[in-house]
């Protein structure tokens, strides 16, 4: 007994290895051990791994070091690492010309550099499909150029519809219909790009601190937050938001998860099946989690659902968790409960 | 011990003015800066106050001035300390800023014991200058972290805290302003940007818990402040008119603002730089009330219809097409953005044109200039850069705390980036950057203040003939300021 509690505290007490750790959203100790392990031991599907994981983290100049290592085969990996270290002549050498995402790289470095690239929009499209939106953008980013302004409208409205919350596209539509001479109409999605843009920059941060500690279960629930501002905007981000706070839930424990459950019922009972929804599923957390928070809210919901009697039960189980609650016992007064 | 701490920090940034990389770019010729600051005899060096607790007013730097405050004919400097945050038992270190009288071929003579009020110790970010009070004499209003500061100068260098009876209060965290007549009664009112709402008594951790990983929050942390707008009663003495003048939707995280006629029609419009945040065009309906021409003018975001961080700006007539076009500083990953006047207040995002993209892209631009730097008849742009993050290179390897600064060539339909001699020559963290003919010889100097490092001056010994005055423009930079030229 006692040497297998000792083989159990030794195992549980190993060095980790590399993918153990990254998957564990130990990402920076994951790529150091990576990278000692490569220098005992060469291996290309390891060193790909290095590279890719270098990306994640936004380490550019690690990622263009470890695609050294590849030989000539990393030439595509450091094109795209010295894109992103704003290395765009030396990146244009190596980013291949048969792959649809380097192109839209080397579309981006021309531009960067002032160089002509409207010719290899024509490139990405035939190789990322006729349904790209990427591809739309840049056609009406193209006929903005050469002052075609109906024509790029028409190619903004097209990436919208399969990207509803692209800025560059509502941006590139509201100019496109203004400078055409629909000034209302260009107006109006001028002013609907202005309200979407404060939440996306929302977003883009909150999945930038997302990128750094994948294994943060707030962090999740920070993009859960994101998306759910954007739902109006976008009925996809519904999906999107409850994801990440399930995401958030399954990393966190006991009544730290009790904020998320808050914020998905909210999500629920503003865009998706309604109160009464929200507040069923605030009652299936309160089987594991027993919590005052979770009462008055799922209380709330009941009672905005027409659910009276669900109501006044929940807030009579808040307030006998908190007797002293003055606000608890106020609500329940007005919902018609005893105190 | 915090303060061994800070004071090794300080020489570290100061070891950290590394060589800058080679310049690939073209060699155009012509340009030629050569730093000045110890044979002028400038030797302020910017106290960040840097702490622990890395509370983000640390990685602001600070503005400075160029104006005649003795009435003898010379340019003269006045530079913004920062010093101890003002945080609770935290004594003030007594750090003042400091007024470098010229004398009259660019040396430098600290004269702020004889400059009264200009001695201010608060924690300052920036500096306007403007005859306020319509005596004749250049007067300053000083933004600050804390209480902000009214000083008005009597023609000889000195001045007189008029903070009080000018009816100006502020004790947020300001940060750009600007004096104006906006509504064109012959007095100057003021516009001052606020930044963020931050509460230096219980900082937020931000970064990695690893020991030495602690970094500044992001703007985005934080809420913005809304910007104030000061109407000059006519004798220096100011009412808060913002309301008034329709600019109350102005919460937007203001680090820069600009006065310009940017529609053309004879009154100042104002361009606000927002980090983080939408930029704003304020136009001026001619009787000193603004509509928002954010939307219609397309400054409010890049290209992308993408929100950058502005801080510095400059405009001027780039394109040499009669009105005034717009550039903005911004953070790394985003390029500096030119904004060019088509006129009828359509403004367009012509950055990669211009050749602007690629060479501002992974700086972090603080203060720019747009001057004719060598003469040529043209407006060039000089920049510096430096990032706010003192740690960038453990979270991001190949960004860097102390940048090279940029000066970029106008050939007529682009700019080009070319060495400028010691200017950009070496790593700093830049802020400020004003451009003045300091020795009266006809060129514009630079002028570059540092976070937390020495401040620089450059002589222009750039070739060409011409006057330093011959192409005009609207000049403003990150927390500086400089009398408009005519």
């Amino acid at each position: 007994m006692r040497t297998l509690l000792l083989l159990a505290i030794l195992a549980l007490s190993a060095p980790q290895g590399p993918r153990e750790l990254w998957s564990q959203g130990e990402r920076a100790r994951a790529i150091t051990a990576l990278g000692a392990e490569l220098e005992e031991s060469e291996s290309a599907t390891s060193r790909r791994l290095l590279v890719d994981w270098c990306f994640a983290v936004h380490r550019y100049r690690a990622a263009l070091d470890a695609a050294e290592g590849l030989g000539e085969a990393g030439g595509p990996l450091k094109g795209r690492a010295l894109y992103f270290l704003g290395r765009y002549e030396e990146a244009l050498l190596l980013l291949p010309e048969t792959d649809g995402e380097a192109v839209l790289m080397r579309i981006e470095a021309l531009q960067a550099l002032g160089r002509e690239w409207v010719a290899w929009v024509e490139v990405a499209g035939d190789l990322l499909g006729g349904t790209d939106e990427r591809v739309f953008g840049l056609k009406g980013r193209r006929c903005m150029e050469q002052g075609e302004h109906e024509e790029a409208a028409l190619w903004f409205e097209a990436a919208l519809e399969v990207t509803p919350l692209d800025a560059e596209a509502m941006f590139g539509l509201g100019r496109a219909l203004l400078l055409g001479g629909e000034r209302e109409r260009g107006l109006g999605v001028l002013e609907r790009h202005r309200e979407v843009t404060p939440l996306l920059d929302a977003l883009d941060f909150a999945e930038r601190g997302l990128d750094l500690a994948p294994a943060h279960g707030a962090n999740h629930a920070a993009v859960g937050d994101a998306w759910r501002s954007l739902v109006s905007f976008d009925r996809g981000s519904y999906r999107r938001a409850e994801r990440s706070y399930r995401k958030a839930v399954n990393l966190m424990s006991g009544a730290e998860r009790v904020p998320v459950h808050l914020r998905h019922a909210r999500l629920v009972a503003e865009h998706g099946r309604g109160a009464l929804t929200a507040a069923k599923i605030l009652d299936g957390v309160l089987e594991e989690i027993v919590d005052v928070r979770l009462l008055v809210r799922a209380a709330d919901l009941y009672l905005e659902g027409g659910e009276k009697r669900e109501g006044v039960e929940r807030l009579e189980r808040a307030l006998a968790l908190k007797p002293d609650d003055k606000e608890i016992a106020r609500r329940l007064r007005e919902a018609g409960g005893k105190e | 011990m915090m303060r061994r701490g800070m004071v090794l920090l300080f020489v570290c940034a100061a070891c950290s003015e590394g060589a800058a990389p080679e310049l690939q770019e073209q060699e155009m010729g012509g340009f030629g800066f050569v730093d000045v600051t110890g044979e002028w005899g400038l030797d302020f060096v910017h106290d960040a106050g840097v702490t622990p607790e890395k509370h983000l007013p640390e990685t602001m730097g600070a503005g400075a001035a160029l104006a005649d405050f003795d009435s003898d004919g010379d340019l003269d400097l006045y530079l913004i300390q920062g010093g101890e945050l003002p945080v609770s038992g935290v004594e003030d270190d007594g750090n003042t800023n400091r007024l470098y009288r010229n004398q009259g071929d660019g040396r430098m003579v600290d004269a702020t014991h004889s400059a009264g009020a200009a001695a201010h110790t608060g924690y300052g970010m920036g500096v306007a200058i403007g005859d306020a009070d319509g005596n004749g004499h250049v007067d300053m209003y000083l933004s600050c972290l804390g209480e902000d500061a009214m000083l008005f100068g009597n023609g000889t260098g000195w001045f007189r805290d008029g903070t009080a009876a000018s009816g100006v209060r502020d004790e947020r965290w300001t940060a750009g302003c600007v004096f104006f007549d906006a509504d064109s009664d012959g007095d100057l009112d003021l516009y001052v940007t606020a930044y963020l709402d931050v509460d230096l008594e219980r900082p937020t951790w931000c970064g990695d818990r690893k020991e030495g990983w602690r970094s500044y929050c992001h703007p985005d942390h934080y809420d913005g402040l809304p910007d104030r707008f000061w109407k000059n009663e006519g004798n220096g003495t100011f009412v808060d008119a913002t309301a008034e003048a329709g600019l109350s939707d102005s919460v937007g995280k203001g680090l820069g603002a600009i006065p310009a006629d940017l529609d053309s029609d004879g009154d100042l419009d104002l361009y606000v730089a927002n980090d983080s945040t939408e930029n704003r065009l304020w136009v001026n309906e001619g009787d000193g009330t603004f509509s928002d021409g954010t939307i219609l003018s397309g400054t409010g975001v890049n290209a992308r219809g993408v929100t950058e961080a502005g801080m510095g700006l400059a405009s001027g007539d780039f394109d040499s097409d009669g009105d005034l076009d717009l550039y903005v500083t911004n953070f790394d990953d985003e390029s500096n953005t030119l904004y060019r006047n088509e006129g009828g207040l359509i403004f367009t995002d012509v950055t990669a044109r211009w050749g602007l993209d690629a060479p501002t892209r992974m700086p972090v631009g603080f203060g720019t200039v747009a001057a004719d730097l060598d003469s040529d008849g043209d407006l060039d742009l000089a920049v510096t850069n430096g990032h706010i993050i003192d740690n960038i290179e453990l979270y991001h390897d190949g960004k860097t705390h102390a940048q090279s600064a940029l000066l970029l060539e106008n050939t007529g339909a682009a700019f080009q980036p070319v060495s400028a001699g010691d200017f950009g020559a070496t790593s700093r963290v830049g802020r400020c950057l004003l451009a003045g003919d300091l020795d009266s010889d006809g060129d514009l100097d630079l002028i570059e203040t540092a976070c937390g490092g020495a401040a620089k001056i450059y002589r222009n010994d750039s070739a060409g003939e011409g006057s330093a005055a011959s192409t005009g423009g609207v000049q403003a930079s990150y927390l500086g300021s400089m009398l408009p030229r005519e």
